[in-house]
């Protein structure tokens, strides 16, 4: 049986990548109207992917077997999607730039179309194993996502900042993907704690250099790296852009790499 | 010249990206227990040079500590030594040079108001007084001066960052000179009392002795697991407490705590089997101790039950059993349950007659009752350092907070006769990070004067 969130979310994929048609077109035709519409479906996109969220919470109660929306790869990549989307809405809507979508929007897609579209992520509501019934769970996704949402941004933001270091808003770049990554740095700050006391109550041990665990302090000492290199003398725009994307080459593989190619505790995308 | 290179933040980025690269080795290759299965794999003199760089045990040896030793020293260095200036910077009286302050500020930053200038001074002044604390104020013949300040103590968030994390690793030092991790497993019925470390070939004995009373697994209708639950008795001098442990919920017990890891299948210390004799329609029910030695009654058939295994092949339990008629001997092995193995093994192998319990004529072999019981897999562990760690993490996120999202404001306001009757009022401000929140703070101050002097009319 097929749940209506499943299908809602589906088509959510189809309106980030209408949205980012939009912010293309934009940027090609340099006609203001384009992004106007981009923008417009960005919102009324991300309102319908929280509707299947919440939706989808909803079922799992109606399931027998109720627990928040983040228990598994296909839950954790739709909160992805969407943390991305809200960050990316929020930074339009204070910014008033428009070009950053062409760069965002496609993220986002991505992460929906892989989350929908790929038979090896199951979109099925599962009972939660009795590892994963803890508050903790939910503060540890929520954080971490949060986090890799801001990292994701901020990926976008320094290609773009690499592709007009010359031009005119490179300053306002640099300044406003250093506090997305401050954002980011705080809230994965947040989710390793929040995952470390979970795992203390779990399995007795906050830290066992799990390699999830590792990946995940890797990803944060980069990023620690990162602040730190700005009080280097002249380690400013170029170099700080080229750190958030390693930094972010790093969120995938703490996220993604690390369930395929490594083995752990953290067993997402294995199948029973 | 090396205290010079521990004060630069230089070498902090240095060293965050090596220990950020070291970790990486630790992902690659499999660390600790599962280091095993790897090493096998290797040539022996590469697994000679990798072992001996404790590359199978990287977080733990005295290299690795001494790379987060140095890059405690580095922070505390760097710390001791920005440290007084900070506090100057924090506590530091506002410049005076006023001309500057006020030099290039924005066009938004001043506007106009009609009225008398002592009359609006004197607004303006209660209005400052009643709305910020400590109002520094200047007043001259025909321009006026208020100085306030904001968030003097966002200097000090880095500090609180920076000792946190020398606090969570001196709390794991702690936890890993006086904690210690490990496992036991223990029987339904049955006491125990040893605690096998982790990492470390030893046991240790707990001052008091657990028993588990039983294990219980639910099911959700899916077959998934939905709880695991262990009921265990802590016996202490002939006193007992009863504890439920499951998953997520640990149970501490004088200090030390302990936590459902897992749980297995364990086979009792004997099996009841059925031999049925096909020719002369005669059964046998016997019950056997690994080791036992039966002769079937009226033949030279002798039968001996070698092995009760716990999980053959992963298909549950099973019997190995030695058949001796005469001179010849046969193995045989019996699945309790045979849909299990059907499923699990290869169709080839099940036909080998190892695996069929019919043959050997006449006889025909069967299992009537393997008891079992369940084992409760407990983690055990102190950690003496986690409260430290606890606290740690707890100053990082404060510190974080007071680093990234607040900032020393100082902000002027000055008050200016131009002409009879019209009062010049601008406003400018420091901050010492962001300027975004530096501006909005300017901006909500300057509709507050306007809609103050507005609401009664100067
Ligand atoms: C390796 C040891 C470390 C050293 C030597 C070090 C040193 C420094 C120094 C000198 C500053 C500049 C302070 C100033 O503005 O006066 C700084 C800033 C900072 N450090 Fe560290 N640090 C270290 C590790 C860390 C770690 C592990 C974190 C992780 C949370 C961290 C977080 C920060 C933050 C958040 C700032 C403020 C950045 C800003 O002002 O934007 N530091 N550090």
């Amino acid at each position: 049986m097929k749940l209506y969130n499943t299908i809602i979310l589906g088509y959510v994929t189809f309106g980030y990548f209408f949205a980012f048609f939009m912010y293309l077109l934009m940027l090609v035709m340099k006609r203001e109207i384009f992004g106007k519409i981009g923008s417009l479906i960005s919102i009324i996109t991300l309102l319908f992917h929280t509707f299947g969220i919440i939706l989808r919470w909803i079922e799992s109660y109606r399931l027998g077997i109720g627990h928040a929306p983040l228990s598994n790869l296909y839950e954790s990549l739709i909160f992805f999607g969407w943390a991305i989307m809200l960050m990316y809405v929020i930074l339009e809507w204070k910014t008033k730039i428009k070009m950053f979508g062409a760069f965002v929007t496609p993220i986002a897609f991505l992460i929906m179309a892989y989350a929908s579209f790929s038979p090896s992520v199951n979109d099925r509501i599962q009972p939660l194993i009795p590892a994963l019934k803890s508050n903790w769970l939910i503060a540890h996704v929520v954080t971490c996502f949060m986090g890799y949402a801001a990292f994701g941004i901020s990926m976008a933001l320094s290609i773009i900042y690499l592709l007009n270091r010359r031009s005119r808003i490179a300053d306002i770049l640099e300044e406003l993907n250093y506090q997305i990554i401050i954002i980011g740095f705080f809230m994965l700050s947040l989710g390793i704690i929040t995952g470390s006391v979970w795992a203390h109550y779990a399995w007795g041990s906050y830290w066992s250099w799990d390699p999830k665990e590792t990946w995940s302090l890797i990803t944060w000492l980069i990023y620690a790296a990162l602040i730190h290199s700005r009080h280097v003398r002249g380690w400013r725009g170029k170099r700080i852009a080229i750190l958030s994307i390693i930094g972010f080459c790093c969120v995938l593989f703490t996220y993604l790499g690390v369930n395929f190619l490594l083995s752990g505790l953290h067993s997402y995308a294995t199948k029973s | 010249m090396i205290l010079k290179a521990l004060k630069s933040v230089k070498l902090t980025v240095f060293l965050l990206i090596l220990l950020a690269s070291i970790a990486i080795i630790g992902t690659v290759i499999p660390q600790g227990e599962e280091a095993v299965g790897f090493a096998m794999r290797l040539s022996p003199r590469v697994f000679h040079i990798l072992s001996a760089l404790g590359l199978f045990d990287i977080y733990h040896t005295w290299w690795f500590r001494a790379l987060l030793g140095l890059i405690s020293i580095n922070l505390i260095v760097c710390s001791v030594d920005r440290f007084p200036k900070t506090w100057k910077r924090m506590n530091a009286s506002p410049p005076v040079d006023m001309k500057k302050i006020f030099e290039d500020i924005g066009r938004d930053q001043s506007f106009e108001v009609n009225g008398n200038f002592k009359k609006v001074l004197e607004k303006l002044d209660s209005f400052l007084e009643r709305r910020f604390k400590n109002v520094r104020k200047k007043i001259e013949d025909k321009i006026g001066y208020f100085y306030l300040e904001e968030g003097r103590y966002s200097h000090l968030g880095v500090y609180i960052v920076h000792l946190s994390v020398i606090v969570i690793l001196v709390g794991g030092i702690i936890g890993s000179i006086w904690g210690f991790e490990g496992y036991m497993n223990i029987l339904e019925g049955e006491k125990k009392d040893i605690v096998r470390l982790t990492r470390k070939m030893k046991v240790i004995r707990l001052p008091f002795s657990i028993r588990c009373d039983n294990f219980i697994v639910e099911y959700y209708e899916n077959g998934m697991p939905k709880e695991y639950l262990s009921r265990l008795t802590f016996i202490e001098d002939h006193k007992e407490t009863k504890k439920e442990l499951r998953v997520n919920h640990p149970v501490s017990f004088h200090g030390i705590t302990f936590y459902q890891a897992s749980y297995g299948i364990s086979v009792g210390s004997y099996a009841k089997i059925r031999i049925i004799n096909n020719e002369e329609k005669k059964r046998y029910e016997l019950t056997l101790k690994p080791g036992d030695i039966y002769k079937i009654p009226g033949s030279d058939t002798v039968i001996q039950l070698m092995d009760i295994k716990d999980n053959l092949a992963g298909c549950g339990p099973a019997l190995i059993l030695l058949i001796r008629k005469r001179s010849e001997i046969r193995k045989l092995i019996l699945f309790q349950d045979m849909e299990k193995a059907r499923k699990r093994l290869p169709k080839q192998m099940l036909m080998a007659s190892v695996f069929d319990p019919s043959s050997i004529k006449p006889y025909k072999f069967v299992i009537e009752d393997i008891p079992t019981r369940y084992y409760t897999g407990i983690q055990v562990s102190k950690d003496p350092g986690v409260p430290l760690v606890w606290i740690g993490f707890f100053m990082l996120i404060f510190g974080l907070i007071i680093t990234f999202f607040t900032s020393h404001k100082r902000v002027w306001i000055k008050v200016e006769e131009i002409k009879e009757n019209l009062v010049n009022i601008s406003v400018s401000g420091m901050s010492n990070r962001d300027p975004v929140s530096l501006s909005k703070k300017i901006r909500t101050i300057m509709e507050e004067i306007k809609g103050e002097l507005r609401n009664e009319a100067i």
